[in-house]
């Protein structure tokens, strides 16, 4: 059964720290399925996810995205490997303010040729992809700064969605966002995601979120971290 | 969309702070290359004065003095020569020709050179270029004149039109002078443009000198008045002029010429190599070229400062692009060659703002250039000279530009990608 990721003795504190902010021992997540990640402010879930996306190195340990070990990978190649394999969602600013929708969309075929191989049309995708998650077909051409942050986060979906990455990480992807618009925004991943057979890794502070997730999976408190006080 | 369609997008997103940093920098083109090219041409009509004339004799001053009064009309000379003399070198073995100047009188601010006839034979400019009439024929009669081409463009003078010659040189144009009022003169021709001195100079017969001042006395008319006609026959061989030009048979002589009329007996007097001595007095000049070349490296030193700080700027303004574009799988180094494309654009649309702004900048002040200074600059586009000092600059911008490029990249390394 192949592995979305897996980690393994992994270590990693920031220069200049004391103590080591993430150690996990194992962590592993199914091709295909969703993983719920949570943890307190400060717990280190972004930094996990800059490990995951091979942007950052761990002190020790191993770090098996689709199966290839990251930490064996020089930076180009790294990068090289993200570009072809990993959708990213931020939790805001996820698009280019001067470029279109559609134009955002394709972003991610600039750096990749894989993508671009398994995107054959790709304006016909992304319009197709952006309809789906229900954006007005007048936005799809205006430039994305016009656009709502409700509406700006179901584009960055599609924008990970295109050229079929293996893996989708999305860091507080609908803190932004107001009830309403966050349902609709779950429910445009889950079925953009179902559809793709796209695994998902997904960080928030919004527990109620869990429910809907394969998997979940809480970050600890840092060590040294208690004798500072909570926040 | 390719990388690069990608960045000129972001920079067309950035274009009104992009713009302002062009245009600092084209300012600043303007500058370097127009300080660059008004020393070059500058040079070039000041070499060019005179040709092919071997000696320039005057009585005995400094060189340079001898060389800006005869050639330049600047400054009074400080004593004249005898006419003798003139004759002494006239019939010399080794001289080919020899014109006599008389200076000292003008006309609304112009110059008025005595000479002979032949002077329009002989007289050589840039690379050996002859005088040309642009219209009529040098003087034949007595109380006729020739004028340059400034003169006649500036007080809109035809061939046959008569005119009043002034006593002595004003320092200022519009200063009264006393007026050779009884004689005027009437204009046989009129020389096309040279780009020397001697466009500003209006050239009447040595004689014609001598009959204007023959009823004046120690700088003043005299109560006895002579008419033109009465002047014509009375006038005397004149006794003294300002300078001669001396063209010799053979160049190899010059230098002892040269001696022989520095150790001349019947009156002291000295013989100057007008080539070599412009060289040495450009030579003299040096430093203001220099110190305006620097003075225009240093306003260049200032726009890339300028790039660099509206890059500094962008650092922070840039981090969500930064952080997107290296999400979708873009290397570390291109957030380098991101930079690197700001400024080649910013240079590049300096460069070419910079041209337009110094061709219009020149050709508004071409006239009072013309007017004031005798200088006739020319620019087009770029030589290649100046074509090297903007690559030196281009290779700087980057030079520099590298820095906020390589502190986002560290940046980014540091801190992950969150924007
Ligand atoms: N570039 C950095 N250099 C040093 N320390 C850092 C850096 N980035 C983050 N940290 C520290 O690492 C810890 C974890 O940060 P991280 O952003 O991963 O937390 P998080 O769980 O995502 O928090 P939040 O829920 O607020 O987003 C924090 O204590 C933070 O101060
Ligand atoms: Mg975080």
């Amino acid at each position: 059964m192949s592995q979305a990721f897996e980690l393994e003795n992994l270590r990693f504190g920031w220069p200049g720290t004391k103590h080591d902010l993430l150690q996990i021992e194992h962590l592993a997540l199914q091709t295909g399925k969703h993983l719920f990640i949570q943890g307190a402010s400060g717990s280190g879930k972004s930094t996990l996810l800059n490990l995951l996306c091979g942007v950052l190195l761990p002190q020790s340990g191993q770090i098996r995205v689709l199966d290839q070990d990251l930490t064996q990978y020089a930076s180009a190649r790294r990068d090289r490997f993200r570009a072809d394999h990993l959708g990213i969602i931020f939790q805001q600013f996820n698009l280019l303010p001067y470029l279109t929708p559609v134009q955002n969309c394709l972003l991610p075929l600039t750096f990749s040729a894989k993508r671009r191989k398994q995107c054959p049309s790709p304006e016909k995708t992304a319009i197709a992809y952006l309809q789906q998650l229900n954006l007005p077909n007048h936005l799809l051409q205006v430039p994305s700064k016009n656009l709502s942050i409700g509406q700006q986060q179901r584009v960055a979906i599609a924008r990970a969605l295109i050229g079929q990455p293996d893996l989708i990480i999305a860091d507080e992807p609908t803190s932004a966002l107001d009830a309403a618009h966050r349902d609709r925004f779950m429910q445009c991943l889950f079925e953009a995601a179902e559809e793709h057979h796209t695994s998902i890794v997904f960080v928030s502070h919004d527990l109620s979120l869990a429910s809907e997730f394969d998997h979940q999976y809480v970050l600890p408190e840092p060590p040294g971290r208690k004798t500072e006080g909570s926040e | 969309m390719n990388f690069l369609t990608l960045s000129l997008k972001s920079a067309w997103h950035r274009k009104t702070p992009l713009l302002l940093a062009a245009l600092s920098v084209a300012i600043s083109f303007a500058l370097l290359f127009g300080v660059d090219t008004v020393r070059k041409q500058a040079k070039d009509n000041f070499l060019n004065t005179v040709s092919q004339t071997d000696l320039i004799v005057g009585a005995r001053t400094g060189p340079v003095n001898l060389l800006l009064y005869s050639v330049f009309h600047l400054g009074q000379p400080t004593n004249n020569m005898g006419y003798d003399t003139y004759r002494f070198l006239q019939k010399h073995p080794q001289t080919q020709w020899a014109i006599p100047l008389s200076l000292g009188d003008s006309h609304r601010g112009f110059r008025v050179i005595g000479t002979q006839g032949h002077f329009f034979d002989h007289y050589r400019h840039a690379q050996g270029q002859p005088l040309v009439f642009e219209r009529g024929e040098r003087f034949n009669d007595l109380y006729e004149v020739v004028i340059g081409a400034q003169v006649a463009a500036e007080l809109n003078y035809q061939p046959g039109d008569r005119l009043l010659l002034s006593h002595g040189v004003a320092a200022r144009a519009e200063a009264s002078l006393p007026e050779h009022d009884d004689k005027p003169f009437r204009v046989s021709g009129i020389l096309a443009p040279t780009g020397t001195p001697l466009d500003r100079t209006l050239q009447v017969s040595l004689r014609a000198l001598e009959a204007i001042h023959l009823d004046w006395q120690s700088g003043r008319p005299s109560p006895l008045k002579l008419s033109p006609e009465l002047a014509r026959k009375l006038v005397p061989e004149p006794t003294e002029i300002t300078a001669v030009m001396v063209g010799l048979t053979d160049k190899i002589q010059t230098f002892r010429l040269q001696r022989q009329i520095n150790a001349y007996q019947p009156e002291p007097i000295m013989a100057i190599l007008p080539g070599a001595t412009l060289a040495r007095f450009w030579q003299s000049l040096r430093h203001f070229e220099q110190a305006f070349m620097l003075l225009s490296w240093g306003v260049f030193v200032a726009a890339l400062t300028g790039i660099l700080i509206s890059l500094l700027n962008n650092l922070h303004q840039r981090r969500h692009e930064i952080a997107l574009l290296r999400a979708i799988g873009m290397h570390r180094r291109g957030i380098l060659g991101l930079f690197w494309l700001d400024t080649l654009l910013i240079m590049l649309g300096g460069f070419i703002l910079g041209i337009g702004l110094l061709q219009a900048g020149l050709w508004l002040l071409q006239p009072w250039l013309l007017s004031h200074y005798g200088l006739s600059i020319g620019f087009f586009l770029p030589d290649v000279g100046q074509l090297k000092m903007a690559l030196m600059a281009l290779g700087a911008a980057l030079l520099i530009s590298t820095l906020p490029g390589w502190l986002a990249a560290r940046n980014n390394l540091k801190k992950g990608l969150q924007p």
